[in-house]
């Protein structure tokens, strides 16, 4: 089976964000880092699981992790 | 390295400051580079069970999560004898608790429960000949706290051959060369592709470091040294060399949120501004970009670090398109390029940009042996921006957060361009200031 796509969590500040991380992995959200400097979180999931952690308390956001560079080639001559 | 030296470390708790640690190496005379301090790494989904083997030998521990927004130093612990940073499976150890627990590498075996590893912790300088140019301004520091006089020692900063050899055009468009501004006492944070931890012209900087992409920090793909040069380079770099670097006083934090190959994903970055805004740091720039439209992990990050009084600075992009993220979140400062004509560069996106800077053909460092290189791109602008933030940040510990965005903008030079293009215009360093003595 496939490794589950990359998920970013944004979380506000209404609860503590490591019960937001333990609700998550209650859902099946494999959680690999709790930032709480920033109120991130990011981990593995199913396209399903990601659907039902934007309904835990707490929780702003969920969006697909995504490439980033150091831009276009000019950026480099 | 790997010195096997057993003098007792000496007050060395988990809270102390570099500036301590160097002082104890000294009386140590220990040139293993290690801090004195340990590095405990739990098994993976065991640090709550390790941080309860912890306590349970009577060990006081501290965990990041117990400050607001998670937003501590090292130094605010007080007396605990070790800290987590839970978000990284991490712990930092006091050398005399590791003593006295016998928690030290030797000791522990490698099927220990909830820890994986027990590892020194190393000091972390430019280059083999820095390390005692660190310690002299350790002690330097620490003599000046204690209220003694600092002339018998020698100044770390003092260039021998101070002759002023000329500037970048970027420099001197953003009027640094008059500056009187170091940045002495302020954290840049350069989020990117790492940085040549062995250049030549960081040699005496203190640089902490830490790599969010499973890569070492030491920077074989060049951006994030070019980068890192224009933002805290060096006064006067060697030879024939121009000034390049912006805050020479600054502590450098490298982010290595990037590959070797230039590339990252929003969880590395996140990861990496996560740390810079635990460590505080005042100032963060982040060359790096996408297309995608505004994420909202983004704009929460840039929100939290305006709260404790960082600014993040980041790239607009290079696709003379709409600013794409991480720059067009609104709590995200957004840098344009300008050529030396200071209209804007070709490449440079548009629509969403708070401030611009020079980017067209930029002279800064990259890794040894190339040792200098010039580059272009919205990337060598934004440094241009942390730089100068740098300066700012050290004429009042008021210009912190939005204060410093808003005052960068305010003191921007005004270009003819339109703000979707330029933004408030040119990032300015902060002028000299005339200083009046008293009659005698």
């Amino acid at each position: 089976m496939p490794p589950h796509p990359r998920w970013i969590v944004t979380t506000d500040d209404s609860r503590p964000i490591g019960q937001v991380a333990t609700e998550l992995r209650r859902l099946g959200f494999r959680v690999e880092n709790v930032m709480s400097a920033i109120g991130s979180i990011t981990g593995q999931a199913s396209p399903a699981v990601a659907a039902s952690a934007r309904h835990v308390a707490g929780v702003t956001d969920v969006e697909p992790d995504a490439p980033i560079d150091i831009g276009p080639p000019e950026a480099d001559q | 390295m790997g010195s096997k030296k057993k003098e007792k470390a000496r007050n060395l708790s988990a809270s102390c400051g570099i500036d301590e640690l160097l002082i104890a190496a000294i009386e140590r005379g220990d040139d293993s580079m290690q801090t004195g301090r340990y590095l405990v790494t739990y098994r993976e989904n065991a640090v709550a069970e390790g941080t309860k083997a912890m306590k349970s030998q009577g060990l006081k521990v501290a965990d990041t999560r117990d400050f607001a927004g998670q937003a501590m130093t090292v130094e605010d612990v007080g007396d605990a004898d070790i800290v987590n940073f839970a978000e990284c499976g991490v712990a930092l150890l006091g050398g005399d608790a590791a003593e006295a627990h016998g928690l030290t590498t030797a000791s522990t075996s490698e099927g220990d429960g909830a820890i994986e590893a027990v590892e020194p912790e190393y000091f972390v300088f430019a280059d083999g000949g820095d390390y005692m140019r660190g310690f002299l301004a350790a002690t330097q520091t620490i003599n000046r706290d204690l209220g003694g006089s600092d002339t018998a020692l020698l100044d770390p900063d003092q260039d021998v051959d101070a002759e002023v050899l000329g500037a970048t055009w970027g420099l001197r468009a953003c009027a640094v060369p008059t500056s009187p501004r170091s940045g002495q006492g302020i954290k840049v944070a350069v989020l990117d592709t790492g940085g040549d931890l062995r250049h030549p012209d960081f040699a005496g900087r203190i640089i902490v470091s830490q790599s969010f992409v499973g890569q070492p920090v030491q920077d074989a793909h060049g951006h994030g040294t070019h980068c890192i040069g224009t933002a805290c380079g060096p006064k006067s770099p060697p030879g024939t060399t121009p000034r390049y670097g912006i805050g020479y006083g600054t502590s450098i934090y490298i982010g290595k949120v990037l590959t070797n190959q230039g590339s990252g994903s929003t969880a590395s970055v996140l990861a990496g501004l996560n740390w810079a805004i635990a460590n505080r740091c005042q100032v963060i720039s982040m060359s790096l970009g996408s297309r995608s439209p505004v994420q909202s992990a983004y704009t929460a990050a840039g929100a939290a670090a305006l709260r404790v009084g960082c600014l993040v600075v980041a790239a607009a992009g290079n696709e003379n398109r709409p600013t794409g993220a991480p720059a067009n979140s609104p709590t995200i400062m957004a840098v344009a390029s300008v050529d030396q004509n200071l209209s804007k560069s070709s490449f440079s996106n548009h629509t969403k940009i708070e401030i611009a800077a020079p980017g067209r053909d930029v002279f800064s460092s990259l890794p040894m042996p190339r040792r200098y290189g010039t580059l272009s791109g919205t990337s060598m602008a934004t440094p241009h921006v942390a730089g100068c933030a740098a300066l700012w940040a050290q004429t009042s510990a008021s210009l912190r957060g939005m204060a410093l965005w808003r005052h960068l903008q305010a003191r921007a030079r005004r270009l003819p361009q339109p703000a979707n293009l330029v933004g408030a215009g040119l990032v300015q360093a902060p002028p000299p200031v005339a200083i009046t003595r008293p009659p005698r």
